[in-house]
């Protein structure tokens, strides 16, 4: 059997999660090779910070803190090589959406239609106009604005106070109405139309790796479209920057038509051939 | 109001003091992008995190009378984003402790002086004076003497940075 995309992404995200209980509680038993959570991992003197704290970070004190540039830049070079693969692969919350959006094919049969295009349009507008107001926000305010709502941060915080305080906190709130909406209002709906963090990495998107339709094998079943949770349509070639390379699409492509381009970063390197 | 929905709604008192290193409220409540890893290397478990319900939410605090703050200087070290710089334990500034003259053993002519001996800066933050009294010299703020001082309500009490003048 081929193994699939989803045969790797699903343990890997489920990996991320495991990871993210297993350090609070190998820290309590003073193993601190690797410590901190989503918004800052340390391990061996190496730091990497979420791109969008150190960003909101940076202009809320308004002072420029060139190592937490450093630090923020892992994130921002995976996205230019590898598209959003934040989205599909490390998210916890993108793991949970997942989940809701299972629960939604459940409960309504009729959610596996595709958005219209025009939807699609909005929502991207809709995420940059979420992003550049929690920007401005965090510049005028002078406080993080994006770090209150932002869902990875409270998972892993909840995390994080479960597993080191034996508290739950209140914020726990937010997961849930984000869940809910993403059941009953609309398919995926933080992730589409909201998300600041998946908003900030797309805008990073352009030379990365992306999907690709070999137009000569593509029957323009359509299943790609339906399929994919972000509301791409691969079948019409509109794979645009809201596209989180789960491979959802490639998978269930019943003629395999679809697949994996390499960045085009590398495409302009010429090969050397020995 | 059931007590466990209180508690979620709380998270926030106003005499909880800031991890050390913090440079003013304003810049930590700026900088901070309430990743926890301040608390996840806190070795007495001192740093909290604020609960949903106030601008406070998501920032460290240290509660001096659940468990003090013993100025291991850890914290400072990991934060990511420099909301804690790297300080010496005497540039600390937390807050100022004070010594409620009415209640304190000590000052009604007992023999206590917990907090003298207990002090991470001993001699420096707090001192004798010549009756054997604890008097407040260049308080840090680390809450360790009210952690430890025996009457109830305490005789010594640490006003946060925030709020001194």
């Amino acid at each position: 059997m081929k193994l699939s995309y989803q045969h790797y992404r699903r343990p890997f995200q489920f990996a991320i999660l495991g990871l993210l209980i297993a350090i609070p509680l190998l820290n309590l038993l003073k193993v601190d090779a690797v410590q901190g959570m989503l918004c800052s991992i340390g391990a061996a003197g190496y730091e990497i910070t979420c791109a969008l704290g150190a960003l909101q970070s940076m202009l809320a004190s308004r002072e420029i803190n060139y190592s937490l540039l450093l630090s923020a830049s892992v994130f921002i070079l995976l996205a230019i090589f590898l598209g959003r693969v934040f989205c599909g692969w490390i998210c916890p919350q993108g793991l949970l959406s997942e989940g809701g959006d299972k629960l939604r094919t459940r409960f309504f049969k009729s959610s596996r239609k595709p958005d219209s295009l025009k939807r699609y349009y909005s929502g991207r507008q809709f995420l940059l106009a979420f992003l550049g107001a929690g920007l401005l926000a965090t510049f005028l305010m002078g406080i993080p604005v994006i770090c209150y709502i932002c869902p990875i941060g409270i998972i892993c915080r909840e995390l994080l106070q479960g597993t080191m305080l034996y508290k739950i906190g209140g914020e726990i709130i937010i997961i849930m109405i984000i869940l809910a909406a993403d059941v009953f209002v609309a398919r995926r709906g933080w992730c589409r139309y909201i998300c600041p963090v998946g908003a900030f990495y797309s805008l990073f998107t352009m030379f990365g790796m992306k999907v690709k339709r070999d137009q000569s094998s593509c029957v323009s079943c359509g299943t790609c479209q339906r399929i994919c949770s972000m509301g791409n349509s691969p079948v019409k070639d509109e794979i645009v920057k809201t596209c989180i390379n789960c491979g959802d699409c490639i998978d269930n492509c019943p003629e395999g038509a679809l697949s994996f381009e390499k960045p085009s970063l590398f495409k302009s390197i010429p090969v050397i051939k020995g | 109001m059931p007590s466990w929905f209180e508690r979620l709604f709380k998270g926030w008192s106003d005499t909880n003091i800031r991890p050390p290193g913090a440079r003013s409220e304003k810049h930590l409540l700026a900088t901070c992008i309430k990743c926890g890893r301040c608390m996840m290397v806190c070795p007495y478990q001192s740093i909290k995190i604020a609960d949903w319900g106030s601008k406070y939410y998501g920032t460290p605090y240290v509660d001096p009378d659940a468990m003090p703050c013993y100025l291991c200087m850890k914290c400072p070290e990991v934060c990511p984003t420099g909301s804690l710089s790297t300080v010496s334990k005497e540039n600390v500034q937390m807050g100022r402790a004070h010594v409620v003259h009415d209640t304190c053993l000590s000052w009604q002519d007992d023999l206590c002086n917990l907090c003298y001996k207990r002090c991470p800066l001993q001699d420096k933050a707090i001192d004798l004076n010549d009756d054997l009294q604890p008097v407040i010299k260049n308080c840090v703020g680390c809450g360790v003497c009210t952690y430890v001082c025996p009457t109830q309500p305490k005789s010594i009490v640490i006003t946060p940075q925030r709020n001194l003048s």
